[in-house]
Order: C-alpha cells, then structure tokens, then sequence
C-alpha cells in the first residue's frame, strides 16, 4: 500500500476508523522504510564520546527527513536548524571564531567564500553514485569539498487541465494580453535562463568572470521583450502572486522551483513537471543549486566528520529524503529505484525536468553580482531601461565592488595628529578639572558615585562605546582577503564621490542624503502633527470613551514593527493589496507601488507615519496633563477663542516637553532601517533607501564591505550630531 | 445645536482614524485565523475561518521552547536595564561629579550611531567573554541597548523629584543607598514601569542581533522561529501571522497595565 493510495481511502472515507487508520498507516509505514532499508548507509557507527555538530537550513519535511536519516543510519550527530537568511554569513563568523560546526549543508554556491577562508575539508568523491553535473558542482581545481544531497531549480509547472497546446518555444507564442508563463522576474535568479539561452554564463571556462558578456546584453533584451512586447512573460510579480495565479487556475505554467511542489500538488489537480521551455530554438537554462554536506576544516574529529559526511550523501539517505521529503536526490540508483516504483512521480519528473540546469558558479565573485545584476533586470523589464545602459551601470558597479583595495596609507601622520589630539584633549579635561574642583565644593564621595554610576557606565563602555569606538576605527581600514588594511579617508572619499555617479543617480550618496532628509522631515513632521493634533482632541473636556480610544491609538507603537511593517507591504501589494482595492472602489487605477520612486516612497511613509504617531501622542497627552489649568481658565474667561488659546497658551507650555521627543523622533527615524528594509526593501532600484539601509547594503550584502559600512556610519552619524547641535543652538538662541 | 455638531463631527472623526489605525492589524489577524489562501479586496477575514496557522506554528518544534526563552531573556534583560538605568540616571540628576554633563551628553550622542557594523565588536567580545551562543550573553547586549534611553528617562524623572523629599530623608540619617531604595525609587516608579516597557519591547522583538550571537536551536528566540516562515521560498504568511499575535500578547499586556504611567512618565521629565 504506498502513501498515494493511502490518501485516496481516507478521501473517500473507506476508513472512518481511527483505530483502523493507525493501523493502516503503521504497516504502511512498515512496508515504505522496508523498501528503503534496501539500501545501506555505507557504514555503521559506533556510540562514543560526544556527537558531531551539524548545521542545516532546510525546515519542516526535509528537517525531518534528515532527523530520519540521522536515526536510521546511527549517526553521531547533533543536528542544529539555522534560519535560511543569513546562514552562510553565520557558519563563516563562527568558524573564523572557532566555534562552528563540523559539518553544515547549504548549496555550493557560496562555497567560494568558505573556500578562501580555509574553512572546507576535502572530502572523498564517490564515482558512479551521483549525477556527473551535481557531484561537480562540488569540485575545485581537482578536489571535491562537498557531497550532493539534493538539487534544487526552476522548472515548468503544467496545470494539464488547462493547456491547449504543449508549449514550445516561448517566442513563437501568438501576442497576447495575458501572460502565458508565470514567474516572477525580480531577481537575476529568476532572469537567469533566458540569459543563459542566449549563450551568457557569468564566468568563462577559465572561471575569470565575463558578466556582462554580449550574450547578457541579447538576453536581457530578448526577456525584455518577451515581457513588455509580446507580453507572455508578467511584468512585475511577486514568487507568491504568480504561484497564486497558478493554483487559482488563472495560469496554466507556472516558473518555479521543487520548494513550491508540495503547495501545489496539494492544490492543483492534474500538475505536471517539465524542463523549461525554448525561446527561439533554445532552451531557457535555470541555476542549478546543489545542497550539499560540507566538513569543516577546522572540525577536530576530521575522520569521523567525513565518514558521518559520507553516510548523509549514500543511498540509505537518498532514498530516505526523496521518500519523506520529496528532495530532488541526485543519487542515480536511487532515482532509478523511485521511478521503477512509482514513488514520488512528481519528484521524479522535477528531476528529469533539470536536465538543462546550469551549476550554479562557486566563485566567491558571484556575491558581487546578484545585486547589480539584479537591478539591470528589474530596469529593463520595469522601467523599459535599455539592456545595454541597465548592464553598463551593472558592470561599474561590479567593478567598484571587486577594485583591488585602496593603496594602503601612511600610518605616522594619523598617529602624530592623534597623539596631538589626545595632549589637546588632556589639557582640556585637566584644566576643566581644576576650575571644576573650585567652583563645586560639594561634591558627591567617590565611593557613593561609582556604586551607582560604575555599572551602567561601565556596561555602556563595553557594549556601546567600544563599538563606536570600533566602527570609528573601521571606516579608517578595508577588509581584504585576509587582513584588514588601513586606507585612511579613502571610504569617505569613495563614498562622497559616488563611485562617480551623478548627484542625481539613486545609487549616488547625495540623492541618498536627499531622501533620507525628506524621509525625516515628512516623517517626523507628520508624528508631531497627527500625534499632538490627536492629543488634542482626546484632551478635550467632556470627551467620552477617552480611554478606550486612547488604547486603541496606541497599538501600532505596542506590537513589534517586524510584524506590522510586513502587514503594510501586504496592504500595498498591486493585486492583492488592500490599498489597491480601496483605490478601485473609488474608481481609480490601481498604483503599482514599487514601480516608481515616488510610490514606493509613499508606501514606507504611510507606514513609518502610523508606526510613529502614537509616540508622539502620548508625549503630548502627557504634556497637555501637566498644563496650568488656571492659565487656561483665565484665557478662557477673558474671551480668548480656542486658536488663541491653542497658540499662545497650550503649546508654549507643551512644546518644552515635546522638544526632546521631537529630537529622539528625528534620531530614530533617520535611522528607521526596518521600515525600509521590509516595506519597499529600497526599490524601485534603490531610490528608496535611506543612508542606514545603504550602509546595511554594504555591509552584509555581497561583499561585506565593512571598512565601508562604517564609514556610511561615521557620516550618519556626523550629520545627526550637526543636526542636534544646531538645533539646540536654535533652542538656546529663543530662550535667550 | 453647534457645540452638539463639533462634538458629534470630534466623536465621528476619532472613530475614523481609529479604524484606520486598526485596519492593517485586522489583516494579520484575518491571516491568522484565515484559509491560508491568498486573499484580495478589502475584506480581511475568510468565510471559513480556521486555526490551522496555530497547529503549523504549535507542530514547529521547538516554538514552545523558544517562547521561554524569549520571555526570560526580555525579562532579564528589562529587569537589568531598568536597574542599570535607575542607578545611572539617579547619579546623573542628583551626584555633584565631575564629566557630568559630558557623560549625559554622550548618552544621547550614543545614541546617534547607527549600529550597522556594531555586531562585529560585539560579536568578538561576547566570543572571548564566552558568552556567544548564550542567553545570558544576550540579556546583557539587550539590556545595555536600552541603558541610554531610560537612563535619559529617568534621569529627568528624578530631576523633578522635590530636593526636600530626599535631603529630609538624608536628615534623618539614610545614606544614600537607603534615600535611593526608599525615597526615590518608589516614586519614580512611573518612569521605571515605561523604561521597564521599552527596554522589554526591545528585546521581545529584535532578531538581528539574535540571529548572529544564537548557535544551538535550544537558545534561539521567538522572532528567529517566527522568521522562518518567511523564507523567501517557502513563506508560510498564516503561521508567521498566527505567530504575531502570540508574541503580540505579552506586549498588549505589558501595555495596558502600564499604560496609566504612560502618560506620565515619558515627558514629565522635561515638563519640569
């Protein structure tokens, strides 16, 4: 009885038992893991000393399809899930610290990176058991470091029951108003094949890096038109819309990858798995990511690493996780052995269907593309962008990413300015001293203040000061491959200059700075005035339900921002958005908010003002509650109108305790990273990113250029201190 | 009949905004509680409500072990805060000391750095304290977060405490350790009850620097588990959204009761 069987007795209700269905499902159980016990681990081991560590990013079936592999073949191991976002960057900080795992499994793509660290074993090849393509993903210069567990691409979803005519060659389809295949276009990930169908490969057989090549440029401009002239291709879509569009029937193929197949064969009855199709006689050719199972270099049980290594990528294990999880193994007998029984037919057309995947590259330059070279996709198929401009800037960019270092600078004159400094900075303080020491003789005993000052300030030093302390320092250096390498201003220069960008180009510091400032004067303007404006009306005498309003109000500031900044984004989503809807109700036309600056803009405003305006509110509320109520009473007695009364007897009296607010309101939305990231995530192309977004771009994006980073920090920085400096100069002047 | 209107036209007006306000909440909880598929228009909530986003989220293992240490650590770390921050604050309104001013002046400096590239000293010093991929490493990072705003906060709270209050107590023989436990913390416990608020909220909802310093899956926090979810090629929005609201709860809670000192605390400081 196989699982599919299975599923279909209890549809039809044969079994309302659940005794009989326990039953049923344990000798089905029985019977699945006796026909994967036919293969074996490769070997046994032995129960000693402590387990191995082994870190992973894959959740739900295949988390557990590798708890299963792990029980079944004995292994020594302590396996450990990590969230998929940041995993790479995680196993390399804690191996450089000494505290990684011993064995992690994540594609080969990132292997580059690990690889000029020294952080990757080698492990021994197994001829004959995997598909040639998956096991040399793995390869470099004659080595293996890593064994194929599964393999992972875009491939063609077909709902059968829709499709007139098998679809051939995408170019060849007859114009259209609605598009034929679904996908999303907003990564290079996904615009890939149709460069690669062009001929275009990022690095050439040397592994020098080539993009963007010619065959990019007709690529890209062939996606181009596939998109925007003969429309078979979506313009903008999300992953999730155009999966949407599929199980809803509304698209007959769907371009997506084997980590969708289980929601849509859930969904869609008659789904069926093909290899990508052509385009002018061509076929598109997808990335193709291999997970694989490294063994850390540093792990201090090497041999047995690599033998528990060895035993995750055999048979037993394959046979395991297609039959559990549905992974796509490129395991050879055991793909046989799961088409010869029918088990998993989706899983097994899934890897029939990769037969043009292309490996994705290991070189550790390809973190310098996905960036760039995702923006040149997103202009050409959104903006209508030239391909050769939109590959052009791509190219700079990654140019000016790759550049050799900065010439390492002088290190004396800093060290003679700094030591200059620090005597100044000496004189200063002991002159301020003594003067200090005539004037106040009643000064607070030093064991009394260091009781109560020494450990808040010392934690402060610790954990805030040194870091600022740390990142000042930073901005001075650049990371290289190995050492940090002291370049004096030139990130400051570098950044200032632009890499040579027009004031005017949204990648450019000054456009940057422009939007950051009107990010915050807008913001910051509309907290204040939203906030005191409704501080105001529930202030009034006589109001009733005060307190029930004033808790609804403030439930944006109470719930965590991670979790309502992507509700907003949800609300601005072109199809499915609330805001759209609304705008359709009206009778107006949908806006497509990521499209252009300006919407984009609107969109993380929108939510960044509701975010913010109870803050302010509750401030003001509590300010207005500590207003003179006599002087209030007086105005109002001598006839003063409630303008008046507002202008010249409230806010003089509120505005002292708003100002601090108004500052800390500045700070925190200068520097409101979360709202960007999440909401519009900077798009369209960047023009909607804020200085602190940038300066998170540099430094955990591609290649973590930290030295740069810091220096993005050090200006942020400089600029809030000027701004807090002159305002309160302002503040001083008034009072004065 | 005018004064009738305004109210009548205030009531009407309050209404509206709060809605708009409520509305995004109402779509995370019409997720939540909803099919699981995707849903357009204005209408947030599913004909067939379910609670299949709980079940997902509850079957995710190690949720329930994640909630514990989520709320540990923020209780922790808001506990210490608060403390450090008192004490702080306390010398900064009412100690005679030299570097006063500079001190307070370079907590509110502080914080204008953004910490874009803060994890990597941090991350380096919890490494040879030997507290990476440790919870106690982590209430500390998270208590010293909030160190500088409620320190600020309480500082200008205890400024407004009446100086004869204190020195009365002094009079009557309390050293200042005593004055600070007896006199002046029990009346600034509005201002500690909101710093106790921000310094929690902080660490119930940061996940960066979680995700960075948190090895062993025993360790990891809500947020971590929650963002799982949200894997780009795997989004699970009803199970992230049922997660929302359960690590919304305590926040709510922790709100309302304090709420009363709310008003108070935050801007009577600077009123004076």
């Amino acid at each position: 009885m196989n699982a599919p069987l299975l599923l279909l007795w209890f549809a039809t209700g044969v079994l309302n038992s659940p005794l009989a269905a326990a039953e049923l499902l344990a000798q089905s159980g029985q019977e699945i893991t006796k026909k994967s016990e036919a293969f074996d681990c490769g070997q046994s081991f032995k129960a000693e000393g402590e387990p191995l560590v082994l870190w992973h990013a894959w959740r739900d079936q295949e988390a557990e399809a590798l708890a299963k592999v792990v029980a079944a073949c004995g292994l020594p191991l302590k396996v450990t899930s990590s969230p998929f976002e940041g995993f790479p960057e995680k196993v390399s900080t804690a191996l450089a610290h000494g505290r990684g795992p011993d064995l992690f499994i994540f594609a080969q793509d990132r292997m580059g990176q690990w690889l000029k660290a020294g952080d990757l074993a080698t492990q021994q090849a197994v001829p004959g058991r995997f598909l040639p393509v998956a096991q040399e993903a793995f390869l470099h210069e004659g080595q293996s470091y890593g064994l194929p567990l599964a393999s992972k691409s875009l491939v063609l979803f077909v709902n059968r029951a829709l499709e007139e005519q098998p679809l051939e060659d995408l170019a060849m389809v007859p114009p259209r108003d609605q598009p034929l295949l679904w996908t999303t276009l907003d990564s290079y990930y996904h615009a890939f094949p149709f460069l690669a169908a062009a001929g275009a490969a990022p690095f050439d057989e040397a592994g020098q890096l080539q993009f963007p090549s010619e065959s990019d440029r007709q690529g890209l401009e062939m996606l181009g038109r596939l998109v925007n002239e003969l429309k078979v291709l979506p313009r903008s879509l999300n992953a999730d819309q155009a999966k949407a569009a599929f199980i809803e029937g509304r698209a007959t193929y769907l371009m997506d990858g084997p980590w969708s197949l289980d929601g849509l064969r859930a969904r869609v009855q008659e789904l069926e798995i093909r290899p990508l199709p052509k385009v002018n006689g061509r076929p598109l050719r997808p990335f193709l990511g291999v997970d694989g199972v490294f063994v850390s270099a540093h792990s201090t049980r090497l041999e047995l690493a690599r033998s528990v290594a060895s035993a995750l990528a055999s048979d037993r294990s394959a046979a395991l996780r297609l039959e559990r999880a549905g992974q796509l193994v490129p395991n050879l007998k055991v793909g046989a052995w799961a088409k010869a029984q029918g088990l998993r037919p989706l899983a097994s057309q899934a890897m029939a269907a990769q037969v043009n995947g292309y490996p994705t590259p290991t070189q550790a330059e390809m973190l310098a593309i996905w960036g760039p070279a995702k923006d040149a996709v997103t202009a050409v198929v959104r903006q209508g962008t030239p391909a050769e401009d939109a590959l052009s800037l791509a190219k700079r960019r990654i140019q000016k990413m790759l550049d050799p270092l900065p010439p390492p600078a002088d290190l004396a004159p800093w060290f003679v300015v700094a030591g200059l400094l620090g005597v100044m900075g000496l004189i200063v303080v002991v002159r301020r001293y003594r003067a200090d020491r005539l004037t106040r003789r009643s000064r607070t005993p030093l064991p009394t203040l260091l009781g109560f000052a020494l450990p808040g300030g010392l934690v402060l030093i610790l954990l805030v000061g040194a870091p600022i302390l740390t990142g000042l320092g930073m901005s001075l250096f650049a990371r290289g491959e190995e050492s940090w390498r002291f370049v004096g201003f030139a990130n400051y220069l570098s950044i200032l200059a632009s890499d040579g960008l027009g004031p005017t180009h949204p990648l450019s510091f000054w456009f940057t700075l422009v939007v950051t400032v009107l990010w915050t004067l807008i913001n910051v303007a509309l907290h204040f005035g939203i906030g005191l404006g409704l501080a105001l009306l529930l202030f009034r005498p006589g109001l009733k339900f005060r307190t029930p309003l004033r808790l609804l109000l403030i439930l944006p500031w109470a719930i965590p921002n991670y979790i309502t900044a992507l509700a907003w984004k949800g609300l601005f989503d072109e199809q499915f958005g609330a805001v759209n809807a609304m705008l359709l109700t009206l009778g107006l036309d949908p806006v497509g908010w990521w499209d252009t600056g300006v919407a984009a803009f609107t969109a993380n405003l929108c939510t960044n003002v509701w975010l913010g305006f109870p803050f302010m509110m509750v401030t003001a509320l509590g300010a207005l509650s500590a207003i003179d109520g006599d002087q209030l009473e007086a105005a109002r007695m001598d006839g003063a109108g409630s303008w008046f009364r507002l202008r010249h007897v409230i806010l003089p009296q509120v505005m002292p305790a708003m100002v601090p607010a108004l500052l800390l309101g500045t700070i925190w939305t200068f520097n409101a990273f979360n709202v960007i990231y999440l909401v519009s995530g900077g798009a369209p192309a960047h023009a909607t990113d804020i200085l602190v977004s940038e300066a998170y771009r540099f430094a955990f994006e591609g290649q973590q250029r930290y030295g740069y980073a810091a220096a993005y920090s050090v200006l942020i920085f400089g600029i809030l201190v000027l701004f807090a400096w002159a305002s309160t100069g302002v503040k001083g002047r008034r009072e004065s | 009949m005018r004064r009738w209107l305004t109210q009548m036209g205030i009531y009407g007006f309050l209404v509206l905004v709060t809605i708009v306000t409520l509305y995004p909440l109402l779509w995370v909880v019409g997720l939540a509680i909803g099919d699981g598929q995707r849903r357009g228009g204005l209408n947030p909530f599913a004909s067939a409500p379910s609670l299949d986003g709980f079940q997902t989220l509850f079957r995710q293992s190690g949720f329930g072990q994640a909630l514990f240490n989520s709320l540990a650590i923020s209780l922790a770390a808001a506990c210490l805060g608060v403390l450090l921050a008192a004490t702080l604050g306390y010398a900064l309104s009412r100690f005679q000391f030299f570097g006063k001013d500079a001190g307070l002046k370079s907590i509110i400096v502080s914080q204008m750095f953004p910490g874009v590239v803060s994890s990597i000293p941090i991350y380096w010093l919890l490494h040879h304290l030997d507290l990476l991929d440790s919870r106690t490493g982590l209430v500390l990072v998270y208590a010293t977060t909030s160190v500088p705003f409620c320190a600020y906060a309480a500082k200008g709270w205890f400024d407004t405490l009446p100086s004869d209050l204190l020195d009365a107590a002094r009079m009557d023989g309390a050293g200042p350790w005593r004055t600070f436990w007896t006199v002046a913390l029990p009346l600034a416990a509005p201002a500690l009850a909101v710093t106790f608020l921000f310094a929690f909220m902080g660490a119930w909802s940061e996940f960066i620097l979680a995700q960075t310093f948190l090895f062993e899956e025993s360790n990891y926090t809500v947020p971590m588990v929650l963002q799982r979810f949200t894997d780009p090629h795997s989004a699970d929005w009803r199970a992230f959204a049922a997660g929302s609201l359960i690590v919304s709860a305590p926040v709510l809670a922790l709100f309302y009761t304090l709420q009363k000192h709310l008003v108070g605390g935050l801007s009577a400081g600077a009123v004076k």
